[in-house]
């Protein structure tokens, strides 16, 4: 799987007026980290953390012409003018996609960056030979839910306490997340589980998210049928 | 959060008789992928294949004399041959560890390594100062599912065709995972979200996952599931 060249992101996706798309550099990184401190001061605490450190562009982000890396990072700019980031992880021996961070610049926000962003996921995606995506949605305010959920990205659970947040001056505490998944395949090349293989518990909560294994039990009886 | 000693981990997870942890070193990697390949032949397809790498254990894996990384190998012997592994990775901005992979040849599988490697897990964390620990289970056979559930993990959810499997020869296909976590901290230590700011979908799933919780909605057939 290849990172999309910031061409290609371009014309898979409309911009606002003004607005564009900006391959990471070398030289943007402090820059860069400066910003995101700035604009969303609770990253200083938790999983995110790791973009407020330069060893970690070093060892795991593709720069503008540099060697393929696991981590992708765009700029969203507004004439010269630093306007939010995006960063998505490639996993390659499973082909799937995690979206790690969105961050936009507050003075930015009106122009719905991150809803244009969600778009790409499919296509970008689809174009790179993915065909999975998850990414995990914060709890704190409810619009990133909404946002994927009408782009139509499914919840499939939530992380008891995976990540560490800020949760008033000084309080840091174990968060919840929502997950949210998108599958970039048809449905033939996704295997349902036999109901057999799981457990009364993971039965109960595989029926209740995903309309029942009744399905898939109707496949095995007519597999056992044939 | 640093990786324990081989002596440490020893301590912290007795095995049966005959059986014992090996720390890993680089002479290990070419019989550890002979071995893998020959237990579990189905990892050459998907995210679990680049432990059929080399360079996956020279860049990314803790060796006996080399700097700590974030994924640490623990070959499993039974009376000194090599006869299974265990893997896991940790997250040190999250406090979290993820087991990756356990693997054991197919004569050892009775032994109960499984479940004495999971409920171990818990040492293995306290003992590093991890806050959270997750793995994936396999959707194809209980054991995984059944092992975490009696290590004290709780259902999370389902990831539909995060991994690749090559379901029949030739033929691969995406399949479901089910999330199993465990948190080892005290409960005022977790922040748990209001309701208000969850989407309609969020919060009725929540109140089916955490229905067991003091104020959730009324039980949900996983809570009752739980309960039995």
């Amino acid at each position: 799987m290849k990172w999309p060249t910031i061409e290609q992101f371009s014309a898979m996706c409309t911009l606002p007026p003004g607005y564009r798309f900006e391959a990471l550099k070398r030289a943007d990184v402090p820059a860069l980290i400066e910003a995101i401190q700035r604009w969303h001061p609770d990253i200083v605490v938790g999983g995110g953390s790791c973009y407020l450190r330069e060893d970690f562009y070093d060892r795991y982000v593709s720069f503008d012409g540099g060697l393929e890396k696991p981590v992708m990072v765009c700029l969203f700019r507004h004439g010269d003018t630093l306007a939010g980031m995006w960063s998505w992880e490639q996993e390659p021996d499973a082909l799937t996609l995690y979206a790690r961070l969105i961050v936009i610049d507050p003075a930015h926000r009106s122009a719905k960056l991150a809803s244009k962003v969600m778009p790409l996921a499919e296509l970008a995606g689809k174009a790179m030979g993915a065909e999975f995506f998850f990414g995990l949605a914060t709890l704190k305010i409810p619009h990133m839910q909404h946002a994927l959920e009408t782009a139509g990205w499914q919840l499939i659970g939530f992380t008891s306490g995976y990540d560490r947040e800020q949760v008033a001056p000084g309080v840091v505490k174990r968060v919840f997340e929502g997950v949210y998944t998108k599958v970039l395949v048809p449905e033939d090349e996704v295997l349902r589980p036999d109901p057999r293989n799981l457990t009364p518990k993971a039965r109960a909560l595989f029926d209740a998210l995903f309309s029942g294994t009744e399905k898939a039990d109707a496949e095995t009886a007519a597999g056992a049928a044939r | 959060m640093k990786w324990p000693t081989i002596a440490k981990l020893r301590e912290l997870i007795p095995l049966p008789a005959g059986y014992e942890f090996m720390e890993f070193e680089p002479a290990h990697i070419a019989p550890l992928i002979a071995g893998l390949k020959a237990w579990h032949p189905e990892i050459a397809v998907g995210v679990s294949s680049c432990y059929l790498r080399e360079d996956f254990y020279r860049n990314r894996v803790v060796l006996r004399g080399s700097a700590e990384t974030d994924i640490l190998v623990v070959p499993i012997a039974f009376n000194g041959n090599m006869i299974g592994m265990w893997s896991f990775e940790r997250e040190i901005d999250s406090l979290a560890i993820y087991g990756r992979l356990i693997v054991l040849a197919p004569a050892h599988r009775g032994a109960g390594l499984s479940v004495i490697a999971m409920q171990g897990t818990e040492r293995i964390g306290r003992e590093m100062g991890a806050a959270f620990m997750y793995a994936l289970a396999t959707l194809q056979h209980p054991y995984a599912q059944r092992a975490l559930e009696s290590a004290g993990y709780r259902l999370l959810g389902f990831f539909p065709g995060y991994d690749r499997v090559e379901v029949s020869p030739g033929v691969v296909k995406r399949v479901y995972q089910a999330v199993y976590a465990k948190l080892l901290v005290a409960e005022d230590e977790v922040h748990w979200p209001d309701a208000k700011n969850m989407s309609p979908r969020a919060r009725d799933l929540f109140s089916l996952l955490f229905a067991d919780r003091p104020g959730m909605a009324a039980a949900s057939p996983v809570a009752q599931q739980s309960a039995e």
